[in-house]
């Protein structure tokens, strides 16, 4: 008797399931859906739900607009490669979506690369900065510039604005650091300047009075420095402990809270490369997005959000470029050209890869940004 | 010259957490590994009370050696007094305070977040100049109470009735009991004072460079490589494995590249191990387990 019950309410249960499976696929019919793969939670989830919310905004906007809905299936990568492949087998197996906005950390998003290229799945990054992520795949997009881009850009601007000949790297011992500083030593050394010094440090290094020596003692004329925001701060702070004043450069990683809270105060001004980003720009564009994510999401948008919001925006054109028809989305992707969008013009190359504005800016000791100048890639 | 002053601060810095370490480790016979996440709420007690208490440093830095002190106090009677009467193994022990470390560690995450924090409130300021090195305010306050610590710690051990008693333990614990020296109390108190050194350590290393929930290990483990090096059991020894291990280091970095000196650290410990497997003091203890 025991056995027949539980039977029976196997049975109802799987019924009720299928029919439930059916009901929903009946009901999606004329839905376009893209899936969303972020770092939702871990250490990376703050800009990960940021991005979130920038994809958000954008896909809020056209369902306003349009009687065709987007609707978003989103999954928690979890800050890791495992997590993140589970999601993308989710959507792809279970959701049977055919484009995905992949992950923000370029060690998830190569994980989940080879998955969505096998199964012609559109995979587009609004974060992924590894310089591999170009040749990952046909079906792999992203809308962030690739790494070595960074050193290429300072070295042109060290060598041929400033008119500096001689440099001291100091670059984090991992696939970041080493590629910037390669990108940066060869970009610069073939204009003709000098690169006198490379030191590498490990992740999470405190200490960098021996490193410094070293710098104090090749007496460069500029230092560029390719590090994670925390070790930046401390190698600026003990550089005025230990009275060395030799100009600093670097990129991104300088532009950000952790780095000011070790660091305010020990530094006149650091030029550094940066995305293009700028809320204050008289465009109507931005006006609006600012405008809607303010109003959706209370608060400010930063530059993560500002991608997740141009990657959806190019996304949404692509497809109705290919008139909704999304096994065409990938072609179409390779023909965006100049596309306006928050974070400035972009453009995607025969790689799948994207070309984009790039700042040079200022940070001063307090921790006011200045914009320099704007390397346009046109 | 400024080589040499930062092989000086690096290695009383170590040398702090040394003798921290082997106040527990001697007593109680196995590798407190709770005693890095100890260290480590040493800085966070002392960036709650300043930073979100709002209490002066003067204030904030005693409170929070009491307050990490209970924590390393409450390992002991909770955790590793049941576990040694019920006869486990310095092994087991070592095991159990490794996962301890890895509660306690993510407990800190929680509390307060794994960013970095500072305690510092001061500007950052072009050190004092020193034969053309440069010394920070905070970096000589580092090496006076280390100092200091040494001073008391070699007087506490040999010329206290406690000290002697703890020596005894470290010795022979069931000769001890014999004796009448009850060695639970011993090691309580061990653990006290190893816990409250071991906080000074850590609030010290973050006035000089910030705190992250991981700081402590890090420490910990250097300080374990030169206290093999050094040799349980003379003060003097461990100086010399502190030292030794700083210079190494720092050497490492200038001529060779920064990213090998933890290799270099490595290194020593292993040619250590195979040739002077007892340190530089070379002494003989009843018991060296693990």
């Amino acid at each position: 008797m025991k056995t027949i019950k539980l039977l029976s309410i196997i049975l109802i249960t799987a019924f009720l399931f299928t029919s439930c499976e059916q009901c929903s696929n009946k009901r999606d019919e004329g839905v376009i859906k893209i899936g969303v793969i972020l770092p939702l939670t871990g250490p990376v989830a703050e800009p990960g739900n940021n991005a979130l919310n920038g994809i958000k905004v954008a896909v809020e906007q056209f369902n306003r607009k349009n009687a065709r809905k987007i609707v978003l299936i989103i999954e928690d990568s979890k800050s890791n490669s495992k997590d993140g492949v589970s999601a993308i087998n989710k959507l792809i197996e279970v959701d049977k979506t055919k484009i995905i906005i992949g992950d923000i950390m370029s060690s998830v998003f190569l994980a989940c690369a080879p998955i969505a290229e096998k199964n012609k799945v559109v995979l587009i990054s609004p974060g992924a900065s590894n310089p591999k992520v170009r040749d990952a795949g046909d079906y792999i997009f992203r809308d962030y510039l690739s790494d070595d881009f960074d050193g290429q850009v300072m070295a042109n601007y060290l060598f041929k604005s400033l008119n500096k000949k001689n440099v001291c790297i100091i670059a984090v011992n991992n696939d970041y650091g080493i590629g910037v500083e390669n990108t940066f030593t060869s970009n610069f050394v073939a204009l003709g300047g000098e690169v006198s010094l490379r030191v590498k440090y490990e992740q999470g290094q405190i200490d960098f009075k021996s490193i410094l020596i070293k710098i104090r003692n090749a007496k460069p004329e500029v230092l560029y420095i390719v590090g994670n925001p925390v070790e930046n701060g401390n190698i600026v702070k003990q550089m005025k402990e230990m009275n060395i004043s030799i100009p600093i450069t670097g990129n991104l990683s300088f532009e950000n809270e952790e780095f000011i809270k070790v660091a305010k105060g020990s530094f006149d001004s650091i030029i550094f490369s940066a995305p293009y980003f700028d809320l204050k720009v008289d465009n109507d564009l931005v006006k609006s997005f600012v405008k809607d994510y303010l109003f959706m999401i209370k608060k400010e948008p930063d530059i993560a959000a500002s991608l997740g919001y141009d990657v959806t925006q190019i996304l949404i054109v692509t497809i109705q470029n290919s008139k909704f028809d999304l096994s065409n989305v990938k072609d179409k992707l390779y023909r965006i050209k100049n596309f306006r969008g928050v974070t400035g013009n972009t453009s995607i190359n025969s790689k799948g890869d994207v070309l984009k504005d790039v700042y040079i800016k200022k940070i001063s000791g307090n921790g006011d940004i200045y914009i320099v100048k704007l390397f346009s890639i046109n | 010259m400024q080589i040499l002053i930062n092989i000086i601060l690096t290695s009383f810095l170590y040398f702090i957490i040394i003798i921290s370490f082997t106040n527990i480790y001697t007593p109680s016979h196995f590798f407190s590994l709770t005693h890095a996440a100890v260290i480590t709420f040493g800085a966070y007690f002392t960036y709650m009370l300043t930073a979100q208490a709002h209490a002066p440093l003067w204030l904030a830095i005693p409170g929070a050696i009491i307050l990490a002190t209970a924590v390393g106090v409450s390992t002991e009677l909770c955790i590793y007094k049941p576990l040694r009467k019920r006869g486990a193994t310095p092994l087991i022990m070592l095991i159990a305070s490794l996962g301890l470390y890895v509660v306690l560690q993510n407990l800190i995450s929680m509390l307060w977040g794994d960013d970095t924090k500072s305690i510092r409130t001061w500007e950052v300021k072009v050190g004092n100049e020193f034969f053309g090195a440069y010394i920070t305010d905070v970096q000589i306050i580092i090496i006076a109470v280390s100092l200091t610590l040494f001073v008391l710690c070699l007087l506490f051990l040999h010329y206290s009735r406690l000290g002697k008693q703890i020596q005894a333990v470290s010795s022979n614990e069931e000769l001890a009991n014999i004796f009448g020296i009850n060695s639970d109390r011993v090691i309580l108190l061990s653990f006290a004072i190893g816990s409250a050194l071991g906080s000074i350590a850590g609030i010290l290393v973050s006035l000089d460079t910030d705190m992250t929930p991981t700081m402590g290990f890090k420490l910990l483990l250097y300080g374990i490589v030169a206290m093999i090096i050094g040799g349980v059991g003379s003060y003097w020894g461990l100086l010399g494995g502190a030292l030794l291990l700083a210079t190494a280091q720092h050497l490492s970095a200038y001529y060779i590249d920064s990213k090998w000196m933890d290799a270099v650290a490595y290194i020593i410990l292993i040619l250590f191990l195979i040739w002077k497997p007892l340190g530089f003091s070379g002494r003989r203890l009843k018991k060296v387990e693990i």
